[in-house]
């Protein structure tokens, strides 16, 4: 069983304490959603637990593996990451893309993750002639291609339509279940609610809340982080939070 | 072109036609480079030298088996040389930079290794060794080159990087033309040599040399091809996958210096070569390194031979420079494939 450990976190850009005393304990079959207003330390929280930034104080385990002190070869067999942007100028096909890696994904495992990201049609496409919600499904199939025990994805659904979230945040259910831990980042408050496990809410830095759906997206505590009045009700489908944006005074 | 999509099998299909392109080329433009000339020769002569040569049968002595082995084979076989090291060198640059803009001329890799040639020549007592200057010019190479790596740190690797590599290169040719004309030797090659290049003086022994740095140079970017596809994606994405992309960057960019700087040791600066042969090539069988450092070899092979066959017989007894031929017809080309193409630049 893997677990991702983040354990009193800080990061240090600068002058700025971009993260200050994160915590976080995700066991796997989980999706955890961290959530946030613009500049809350998103990104960077993520960065850090894919081994990108070295933090200034504390430490992120994944498994028995401390991520400072792993080798880059050892680290892409615990985690994969897909970053917010997408890479310019590939004149790769997708089905290239992704099956090239450390190793080579196996035909099977790259058609299972091209049909769950809805993107088998496009494969023969070269990928920079793609729109950038295509892009964005197969920078997701290439990260759910690698097998790795964590999955980091930031704003993995920030250019899909409401069709293609909900077809992507099913996949990452998917593999979730498979024993791996998906870490997301997410803006969509309402996306985060309805499939992830755990949310972990930052503002500037640090944790304002951390928990189940239900606990985090409270709305005293959403309309204080985000500054914008919020309420909440409950999902008459789902079940679960549903947040509404109020018109501000 | 670069093809949106590609039917199944497509890129294979591709791959072949241009293995089999560039084959047939390298044997019509060998034997072409062995028959032109002042001399006379026939294809029965070359294999009448080719036999004595393999001890098949006895010299026959005459004169056009000594053109043919001494001088007409050295220069088609480094002129097959440089071109494939030039090519190499140009894709691997292609790839470590992810902009294919890059090119060892282009990024003054070439025009420095030259400093260096006449630095190794500096050390050599006349009709000496060979491989002082040959070395000088590798280690000029591998040095520029991590100096455009550790610039491409601080400026991105983008047209601000290839002005750079254009300023130095510009100057590095400024400081060889101050050399040639300061140390006035007959055993310094002219301005025109470093500038455009020439396979006039080509020998066996500095074939040998030359050879020897190149395949190691190409060696070293063809066993990480695979890397080279992967860091395509950004170098974070690459990390993300496994990659150490300083290591690669650093073993392939060795092996362009060491390759390009033995290329100049040969032939002097011979432009577009790196720049063009991998981009048709790379519009023609897709972005894959496995195939492309190999095609960008037997490409850059056929071109050099080929643009030296006409530049010692076009205007003979005339030489055209060969570079200025790779120059007049290279630089089209390559204004053509940016039209096509549009953005190439990160």
């Amino acid at each position: 069983m893997t677990s991702i450990i983040v354990d009193d976190l800080s990061v240090r850009l600068g002058d700025a304490l971009v993260l200050d005393g994160v915590n976080l304990n995700a066991p796997d079959r989980h999706i955890v959603g961290i959530v946030g207003p613009n500049g809350s330390g998103k990104t960077t929280l993520l960065r850090v637990m894919a081994g990108d930034i070295r933090p200034d104080g504390g430490s992120v385990t994944i498994g028995r593996s401390k991520v400072s002190e792993t080798t880059i070869r050892r680290l892409a067999e615990l985690r994969s990451f897909l970053g917010a942007e997408q890479p310019q100028n590939v004149l790769f096909p997708v089905r290239d893309l992704v099956t090239i890696g450390r190793h080579r994904v196996p035909a099977g495992a790259a058609s299972a993750v091209l049909d769950a990201t809805d993107t088998t049609h496009l494969e023969h496409r070269v990928f920079s002639s793609l729109s950038s919600g295509e892009q964005q499904r197969v920078g997701i199939a290439r990260a759910l291609a690698q097998r790795a025990a964590v999955v980091l994805l930031d704003e993995p659904t920030s250019a899909l339509d409401i069709g293609h979230q909900e077809m992507v945040m099913g996949a990452l259910r998917s593999h979730a279940d498979d024993g791996h831990i998906v870490v997301a980042a997410i803006h969509d408050l309402n996306l985060a609610a309805a499939h992830a496990d755990w949310l972990v809410l930052l503002d500037r830095g640090r944790i304002a809340a951390s928990g189940s759906p239900d606990i985090v997206l409270e709305a005293k505590l959403l309309s204080d982080v985000y500054r914008q009045p919020v309420n909440v009700v409950r999902h008459p489908h789902r079940g679960c939070p549903l947040v509404l944006t109020l018109q501000r005074a | 072109m670069i093809h949106a999509e590609l039917q199944p099998g497509d890129e294979q299909r591709r791959r072949r036609i241009a293995l089999g392109a560039l084959l047939a080329g390298i044997a019509a433009t060998g034997m072409a480079g062995m028959l032109a000339g002042a001399a006379d020769v026939t294809a029965a002569d070359v294999w009448a030298m080719i036999e004595s040569r393999l001890g098949a049968a006895t010299s026959t002595g005459d004169l056009s088996e000594s053109i043919l082995w001494s001088i007409r084979l050295p220069r088609v076989l480094t002129g097959a040389v440089v071109g494939s090291a030039l090519g190499v060198a140009g894709c691997a640059l292609q790839g470590v930079f992810r902009n294919q803009m890059a090119a060892p001329q282009l990024l003054g890799i070439s025009a420095t290794a030259g400093l260096g040639a006449v630095a190794g020549l500096a050390v050599t007592s006349a009709g000496g060794s060979v491989w002082p200057t040959t070395l000088g010019a590798a280690i000029a190479g591998v040095v520029a080159a991590g100096a455009i790596r550790r610039l491409a740190d601080r400026i991105g690797e983008g047209s601000q990087l290839m002005l750079a590599g254009l300023a130095i290169g510009l100057s590095a040719l400024a400081w060889l033309g101050a050399v040639v004309l300061v140390w006035d030797s007959p055993r310094v090659p002219t301005f025109t040599f470093w500038v455009f290049g020439s396979l006039a003086g080509s020998t066996w022994n500095a074939l040998v040399a030359g050879t020897t740095l190149i395949a190691i140079g190409i060696g070293l970017a063809v066993v990480r091809a695979n890397q080279l596809d992967v860091m395509a994606l950004g170098l974070d994405a690459a990390r993300h996958s496994g990659i150490a992309t300083d290591s690669v960057e650093r073993q392939v960019l060795l092996g362009v210096g060491a390759a390009t700087g033995a290329s100049v040791a040969l032939a002097g600066v011979i432009g577009f070569v790196g720049l063009v042969v991998p981009l048709l090539l790379r519009s023609f069988v897709g972005p894959a390194h496995r195939w492309l450092i190999p095609l960008s070899a037997l490409g850059g092979a056929v071109a050099v031979v080929a643009a030296d066959t006409i530049a010692r017989t076009a205007a003979a007894p005339a030489e055209i420079p060969v570079g200025l031929l790779t120059a007049a017809f290279g630089g089209p080309i390559f204004v053509w494939l940016a039209v096509r193409t549009g953005r190439w630049t990160p």
